[in-house]
């Protein structure tokens, strides 16, 4: 039986619902896919709150509860299909939800950098997620992965040398410089 | 030093290299035209890879998901009836900026801004004693908070001043600008022109000294006739390149940096993707200037 919550720590959930979006939404590929993910991981994290020690970050125990829902749902589609590996940006079109106007450009480059990452093996997919999107520290991706920080930086530099060369060969940018890329947004 | 891999050049871009040997990857790129493209490969794709997701942070949120965590929706509902990603509070809109007053000493300016930060040390939770920029692992995001923190803690006291109505607060107007530009200069032994983003539509306020790190810093002020308030700070650091972040602190969003021996921290009540957007034109502008 799991404690009753804290009215302040549901409010800290709720406040981390956009984050934990966007980091399954990376994992996840399609939009309504990557809310199931979190849907389930805040049910999970209701039903076990007591696993959740007070004073300890919540964010990043709720983040490993995604990546574990996610990682527990890859293995089973593994064993159901027979396939070594399935690329869910193969099976579903990453559904892009754009707000606001932005030059077609910079549409067209970050729907190559989704795709790209979409398409990285799991355990790259999750670091560079970890760490260059949700900017968590080579130390606190290796905690939360629980693995040796060295496993995650040679990931991690593997999954940029992916997206690096993709986005040459795509001709997306070779690489777009960011800034340019932007120049008329503001 | 041995030669310079690809996981090296990485963890200098990540910033989570010690300060010394961050300073012989300088001198390793320094003279090494093809590292320092890979470096500027490296800085694009991690920027690329945050800005991909940026626009999940700004969508509304399902009410599935709140509901799932058993809230009450109704109570994290915007507008629009959804909670949103980018739930900036507005500013309290002040019916006027302050008069102008420009013949106060800056000397005299940091000494205001230590009082009211200190007066207000119960509700801002602003540290002085701010120790490093950062450190590595668990240290250096616990000392990127209090550097943060300060930069919220700053903001705040603009903020507040302002809606006071603080006779002390300094401010300057254009015409100050090329005096502040070469004052603030020589305080951050730098050349440096203070950001126009007139074309953002944020009008320059005013400018500041103010103590990070025990060092002077500068803070610049903007506003907008939305009653946006942004500030930009620039303050010293002994830390490696880091590219540009995003952390929010209470009502404020913080896009940050450090590049070439300075911190720097772009701070707004708006929304997250314009202030980025109008940060990665401050950055152009000051790179360009330096």
């Amino acid at each position: 039986m799991s404690q009753p919550l804290d009215e302040r720590v549901r409010a800290e959930m709720v406040a981390l619902l956009p984050r934990l979006r966007r980091f399954a939404r990376g994992l996840a590929g399609a939009a309504d896919q990557a809310d199931d993910l979190v849907q389930a991981a805040c049910e999970r994290a209701i039903a076990r709150i007591d696993q959740w020690t007070p004073g300890t970050r919540l964010d990043s125990w709720m983040f490993r509860i995604v990546q574990t829902i996610w990682l527990d749902e890859r293995r089973a589609a593994k064993v159901r299909t027979g396939e070594g590996r399935i690329d869910a940006a193969e099976a579903a079109e990453p559904e892009l939800s754009v707000n606001g106007i932005r030059q077609m450009e910079a549409h067209l480059t970050y729907d190559a950098v989704r795709r790209v990452i979409a398409k990285l093996p799991e355990e790259q997919r999750l670091v560079i997620m970890l760490v260059c999107v949700e900017g968590q520290t080579y130390k606190e991706a290796a905690d939360s992965l629980g693995i040796p920080i060295g496993t995650v930086m040679s990931r991690l530099a593997r999954a940029r040398t992916s997206l690096t060369k993709a986005l040459g060969e795509t001709g997306s940018g070779n690489i777009i410089r960011f800034d340019e890329r932007k120049s008329g947004d503001a | 030093m041995s030669r310079v891999d690809d996981v090296m050049l990485m963890a200098y871009v990540d910033g989570e290299m010690d300060a010394a040997t961050a300073r012989e990857i300088e001198t390793a790129l320094a003279g090494d035209p093809a590292l320092m493209l890979r470096v500027q490969q490296l800085r694009d794709g991690a920027m690329m890879a945050r800005g991909a997701f940026a626009e999940v942070l700004h969508e509304p949120v399902p009410e599935r998901l709140i509901a799932a965590l058993g809230g009450p929706a109704a109570s994290a509902k915007a507008d629009t009836g959804k909670v949103r990603g980018d739930n900036v509070v507005p500013l309290k809109r002040s019916t006027s900026w302050l008069p102008r007053r420009s013949a106060i000493g800056w000397a005299a300016a940091a000494s205001v801004a230590a009082l009211v930060i200190g007066y207000g040390a119960g509700e801002m939770r602003p540290q002085f004693g701010f120790g490093d920029l950062g450190l590595g692992g668990g240290l250096q995001n616990a000392s990127s908070n209090r550097w943060l923190d300060n930069v919220a803690a700053y903001y705040h006291v603009y903020q507040n001043s302002l809606a006071n109505k603080d006779k002390l607060l300094v401010d300057f107007t254009a015409s100050d600008v090329p005096e502040l530009e070469k004052w603030f200069g020589a305080k951050l032994n730098r050349k440096l022109e203070v950001p126009n983003l007139t074309s953002k539509g944020l009008t320059t306020q005013g400018g500041r000294l103010v103590i990070i790190n025990d060092k002077p810093a500068a803070q610049f002020l903007y506003s907008s006739d939305k009653g946006e308030l942004v500030e930009l700070v620039i303050a010293f650091t002994d830390q490696p390149y880091q590219p540009e972040q995003i952390t929010r602190k209470g009502d404020v969003n913080i896009v940050h940096w450090r590049d070439n021996g300075y911190a720097y921290a772009f701070a707004g009540n708006m929304d997250a993707s314009r202030l980025q957007a109008i940060a990665d034109s401050v950055w152009r502008d000051l790179e360009r200037a330096s």
